[in-house]
């Protein structure tokens, strides 16, 4: 429903968007006029190059950045924290001197009163108002692509030194193919190949189970040194009541994973065991330092008696699930210790997660995966699958294809021609394809352009406001508008606490088991649903963020700048309908 | 003879209101005028008196409470309007870090004139109006006067039908005033329509075909410049080479006629004249231009740091 009206509103902006856009040109020269004088008026100014000067410093100073570590890590570090103070800068820089110049120049017009021969010029108002945007955006966008220029000098300088690998990851610029997470128990055994990815399955885990990881503080007592943390496992059958583990498999399980404490990165391991009957319930008192407001970072190292190492994850919010899910690895036919059992095919679910940022609708995308396998007497066969987001995609392999030893093996197909399949990460994101390494440079310019995106928003925002308000106050409305993102994320927080606790009144934690929701009044619905609606009109400016792709090396997609491109329609467009509906009727005197 | 309209007012008031929409000053009240094509119109008032406001209203920068303001046949706020007028605003509000060149090169963009028309109208109205010295400097080092020549030089670009200026002179020594004057004059002849408003009767009274009396937002006086000045009842009889005698005779003639008579003395030149006559006679008349760049340059300099002392 909401993605449904999300598209709605999404196009319907578009287009009035282009309509503002093409009506402009008839008086494109006057615009075009305006805008060069703004940018006249901003580049005469001496504020404007000291803010240069004093970004472009800090910029050289990250070249100063230590960091602790065995030499690669060390390097990847260093590199890193240069890569993300640079285009903070950036980002900070550009965003304070557009606001605090584009608020100040419509009142100054007005309280000089320049806007009298403005206006008396054949320039409507219209024209005007996109001519100092115009004009702004420009200047904002100079300024970007002149500070990207010396971040990437500096970062090719300093990584000079740095090891191949290194470099690769960081200044690769590799795609991340999306939905490309896989949520497969198989993970655990993917293999980085030169090609691309292996997935080898094995009979134990061709079983199938899954278990859901349940986190979180239960309490926080105030002024306890220790946090009583409770941590649940539950494993579930599937929708046919099979496929679970056998429960003598669980007996001796254990699950070993490493707390670890957000600043200082130190370790504290810890062992559960899981129990069959109702999964784990166990409290554990853990150090308060090892969280931050709400969260808190969590190592599983291994799950015994499978003793493969899993990977790792973060939990970001109190309460969220992380999951490790083997979906439906349905068995209908397999070997086991040699003899063969029942049918004729293996089935295999896949589940794929679309990966969304900030909490937004990420857009649903289809894509192929072509898998083949070896069947014996060496034929290979091709099994494509589609993948759409949190759909369970399916393949039916012959039993035929599972070895001796019990193994099947899954290839993905072609990786290079496709062009994605090349390597795995499992940092971010579980297990995710990426694309071959692309130019940096390229990669930073698409940067530039996604950031570029959120300024020409806040341009827009500071002249819509600077219509009807005076420039101190317009600054500060766009100043508010600019940590819109950290609004909507203590927003996100409080909805959650309150679902959590069921009510937003009283403190009767219910049982973390309760379903969400079922227990609130009408009070704390409507609260909630006021809260929601906050969280949907506000403009969150994390949408324009590329530093969680390019900080790690990413691509920044052309997806992801279509999205954001999008997104900042919806507010340009709404900010400046209502400035100008205010500006044209307004008497300038 | 029917005359073409070239501003026209009509019942055209405005009155400001506070955020709340509680109504605060009548600016202007129920005010009917018309301008014909060809005239010089001169709006007087004491200060407040809403001529500035008329005007305003007349360029489409604030809208009427009631009324209709119409330039040129159309609505004042239309913008097709603005290709045709052109405004010189009380004080020059322009730009100030662009240079007079820039300035007019800028406003020249907004009425779409392609590059070498307007270097070449910028190149004719900085001369015209005698800021040839200073045409690369920028407008925030201009004194008062060179501001307001800038000013007049900008409402010029477009080469418009109808001018609104708005107290033209204020701000100008006796030279330059004169000098804008015979401009304004010099417009007329072009067939411009020129609407101006001022407080300095004698400005008015030089250059104004017609005039209009505004006090406190409404018209009180309206008509040909010399039909309002005259005095019907009173007689002027200015004679050269009268000795005393003859002026006794003249005065027994008026008695005779049951005549008051209210003044038999030697006329006096305006200031205005005695001074520009003066400066005239000055021997280093022939570099005038550059002494008068001398002149700007040392009162630019004064004014700027009375300003700045202002802003302080």
């Amino acid at each position: 429903m909401t993605e449904q009206l999300y598209w709605i509103i999404q196009i319907a902006t578009l287009i009035i968007f282009a309509v503002m856009v093409l009506g402009s040109l008839r008086e494109a020269r006057g615009i075009g006029a305006i805008a060069m004088q703004t940018w006249r008026e901003a580049i005469r100014k001496k504020t404007l190059w000291l803010v240069m000067l004093f970004a472009v410093v800090l910029i050289a100073s990250t070249t100063f950045v230590q960091a602790a570590g065995a030499d690669v890590v060390k390097e990847e570090r260093r590199l890193r924290v240069m890569l993300e103070i640079s285009f903070r800068v950036m980002s900070l820089f550009t965003i304070l001197c557009a606001i605090f110049l584009t608020s100040f120049s419509l009142p100054s017009d007005i309280s000089q009163r320049q806007i009298f021969t403005l206006l008396s010029k054949p320039i409507s108002r219209w024209g005007l108002l996109t001519g100092k945007i115009l004009g702004f955006c420009l200047l904002s966008f100079v300024m970007l692509v002149m500070m990207a220029v010396f971040t990437v000098l500096t970062l090719k300088i300093t990584s000079g030194r740095a090891p191949a690998k290194v470099k690769e990851r960081l200044l690769g610029a590799r795609e991340i193919v999306r939905p490309a997470t896989f949520k497969l128990m198989a993970w655990r055994n993917a293999q980085v190949m030169k090609q691309g990815v292996q997935i080898t399955m094995r009979p134990e885990i061709l079983r199938g189970s899954m278990f859901r990881f349940n986190t979180g503080p239960q309490d926080k007592l105030p002024g306890e040194k220790e946090v009583p943390v409770r941590f649940r496992f539950q494993h579930f059958r599937n929708s046919e009541g099979e496929m679970r583990y056998r429960e003598e498999e669980l007996t001796n399980a254990h699950i070993v994973f490493d707390l670890i404490e957000p600043i200082s990165k130190e370790r504290k391991r810890m062992t559960i065991p899981l129990n069959p009957e109702n999964g784990i319930s166990e409290v554990f008192k853990v150090n308060r330092s090892f969280f931050t407001s709400n969260s808190f970072g969590i190592e599983v190292i291994r799950i015994a008696p499978e003793t493969r190492n899993v990977g790792s994850t973060r939990f970001l919010r109190e309460g969220e699930t992380g999951q490790w899910e083997f979906k439906h690895l349905k068995r209908s036919a397999l070997e086991v210790d040699g003899q063969a059992v029942g049918d004729k095919h293996v089935t295999v679910q896949v589940q794929f997660r679309i990966v969304s940022r900030g909490g937004h609708y990420a857009g649903s995308k289809k894509t192929e995966l072509r898998f083949y396998y070896d069947m014996p007497e060496e034929k290979r066969k091709t099994v494509v699958v589609k993948v759409r987001d949190a759909r369970v995609a399916t393949m039916n392999i012959p039993s035929e294809a599972i070895d001796k030893t019990g193994k099947l093996v899954l290839k993905l197909e072609n990786p290079l021609r496709t062009a994605y399949f090349y390597g795995y990460d499992n940092q971010q994101y579980g297990v995710a394809l990426l694309s071959r390494p692309s130019s940096f440079e390229f990669n930073v310019f698409k940067a530039v352009v996604m950031m570029s995106f959120q300024v020409i928003l806040l341009v827009v925002v500071t002249v819509s406001a600077s219509t009807f308000l005076s420039w101190p106050i317009t600054a500060l409305t766009s100043l508010f508008v600019y940590f819109c993102g950290s609004i909507i994320n203590f927003i996100g927080e409080m909805i959650a606490a309150g679902e959590k606790s069921g009510s937003f009144l009283g403190n009767q934690a219910h049982d973390h088991g309760h379903a969400a929701g079922e227990g609130l009044t009408l009070f704390d619905k409507l609260i909630t649903a006021v809260l929601q609606l906050l969280r949907l009109i506000m403009p969150d400016m994390t949408q324009f963020s590329p530093l969680s792709l390019i900080g790690q090396g990413y691509s920044v997609s052309l997806s992801e700048l279509v999205r954001s491109f999008g997104y900042m329609c919806i507010f340009a467009t709404i900010a400046l309908a209502i400035g100008w509906s205010i500006f044209r009727r307004r008497s300038v005197d | 003879m029917s005359k073409e309209v070239a501003i026209e007012t009509i019942n055209l008031a405005k009155t400001y209101v506070d955020f709340f929409g509680r109504r605060e000053v009548k600016a202007v009240k129920n005010l009917s005028l018309t301008v014909n094509k060809g005239e010089i119109c001169g709006l007087l008032g004491p200060n407040g008196s809403g001529k500035t406001t008329t005007m305003k209203l007349l360029l489409g920068l604030i809208f009427p409470s009631s009324g209709e303001a119409r330039v040129l046949g159309r609505p004042a706020h239309d913008v097709k309007v603005k290709h045709r007028i052109g405004f010189l605003p009380e004080e020059s509000y322009l730009y100030r870090f662009l240079n007079a060149e820039e300035t007019l090169d800028f406003y020249g963009q907004l009425f779409s004139i392609s590059g070498k028309e307007r270097r070449e109208r910028t190149d004719n109205l900085i001369r015209r109006v005698g800021l040839d010295y200073a045409r690369k400097r920028q407008v925030q080092e201009y004194s008062k006067g060179m501001a307001r020549r800038i000013g007049f030089a900008q409402a010029l670009i477009n080469d418009p039908d109808v001018l609104f200026l708005d107290e033209p002179t204020s701000g100008l020594d006796p030279i330059g005033s004169r000098e804008m004057k015979d401009l304004i004059l010099s417009l007329k002849e072009e067939g411009k329509t020129i609407l101006l408003t001022s407080h300095l009767l004698s400005d008015v009274q030089d250059v104004c075909d017609r005039i209009a009396i505004l006090h406190l937002g409404s018209l009180r006086q309206m008509g040909e410049v010399k039909d309002l000045l005259r005095l019907k009842d009173i007689l002027e009889i200015r004679v050269r080479g009268l000795e005393d005698e003859g002026r006794e005779r003249v005065a027994q003639l008026i008695a005779e006629n049951s005549a008051e008579l209210l003044s038999m003395d030697n006329p006096s030149e305006t200031l205005e004249t005695l001074f520009l006559k003066t400066i005239q006679e000055n021997p280093e008349e022939e570099d005038r231009q550059s002494h008068r760049a001398e002149w700007d340059r040392s009162s630019s300099d004064s004014e700027n740091t009375t300003q700045e002392n202002d802003e302080q």
